[in-house]
């Protein structure tokens, strides 16, 4: 039996690096997106206008005060 | 290995760009300023963070005054991470976010020192630029630029990981 032969056309793939590591603190922010959401509008993130800015193109994240939020204060 | 569509690709980057925000406004009890970031997303997908801006990353030198990250002590770090939503091999079936590029550039005025971890694989070969890298020393106090310095190669690392460094070094451990 003839074997299949079929023309390669695989792109080399870039290497990369992971964003976080499984178990991290991380993986836990990225399953709890609304903890995320919760504490940047806390401290004074302005959720809309950042999307905004990110879908128009790219910008400086709009936020106040943020210096003013320790992670203690927070817990 | 399933097509991602921009879409997905553009929301799951903006998601990790919240949470970099996150964790970068979680230091506030060691910092002294944190200077807003330049954030986006391209039409591609591929996102991007700058602390504080590009044009402030790429001009770092011995001389810059503090940004990005300013430290109580008056230490600074500044950084950038390109990433994007796509699979992490041809033969992975989830894809995740991976990190394109990073530098992460922590700069001591005070001792005339710095470390960077970089992971660029488009600069250099590996036997000048392992794939991650370090770069660590200091200069003198007339220098213009940093000097020549060696390439250590190193474990990939995280901006949480990279900020917990700076802590226990030049916190926790020095008090």
């Amino acid at each position: 039996m003839r074997k299949s032969v079929k023309p390669c056309h695989k792109q080399e793939q870039k290497v990369t690096a992971a964003a976080f590591q499984k178990g991290s603190f991380e993986e836990y922010l990225w399953n709890h997106p609304k903890e995320v959401e919760v504490f940047l509008e806390k401290i004074g993130v302005d959720l809309e206008e950042l999307d905004r800015i990110i879908e128009q193109g790219g910008g400086v994240v709009p936020f106040k005060n943020a210096k003013n939020y320790s992670r203690q204060s927070l817990s | 290995m399933r097509r991602i569509t921009r879409d997905k690709a553009f929301h799951e980057a903006k998601k990790f760009i919240r949470q970099q925000l996150r964790l970068i406004y979680s230091f506030g009890d060691i910092t002294l300023r944190i200077d807003s970031p330049t954030v986006g997303v391209l039409d591609d997908g591929t996102g991007y963070i700058y602390m504080p801006s590009k044009a402030s990353y790429e001009r770092i030198n011995p001389s810059s005054l503090p940004s990005g990250i300013v430290f109580e002590d008056g230490s600074f770090l500044v950084f950038k991470e390109i990433f994007r939503y796509q699979y992490a091999s041809e033969t992975e079936r989830t894809p995740e976010i991976r990190r394109i590029e990073y530098s992460y550039h922590y700069h001591r005025p005070q001792s005339n020192s710095f470390f960077r971890y970089d992971f660029h694989p488009d600069v250099g070969n590996m036997e000048t630029h392992p794939l991650f890298h370090l770069h660590a020393g200091g200069w003198p106090d007339t220098a213009d630029d940093f000097p020549p310095h060696v390439r250590f190669p190193v474990a990939e690392i995280s901006l949480r990981e990279v900020i917990d460094l700076i802590r226990i070094s030049f916190w926790e451990y020095m008090t």
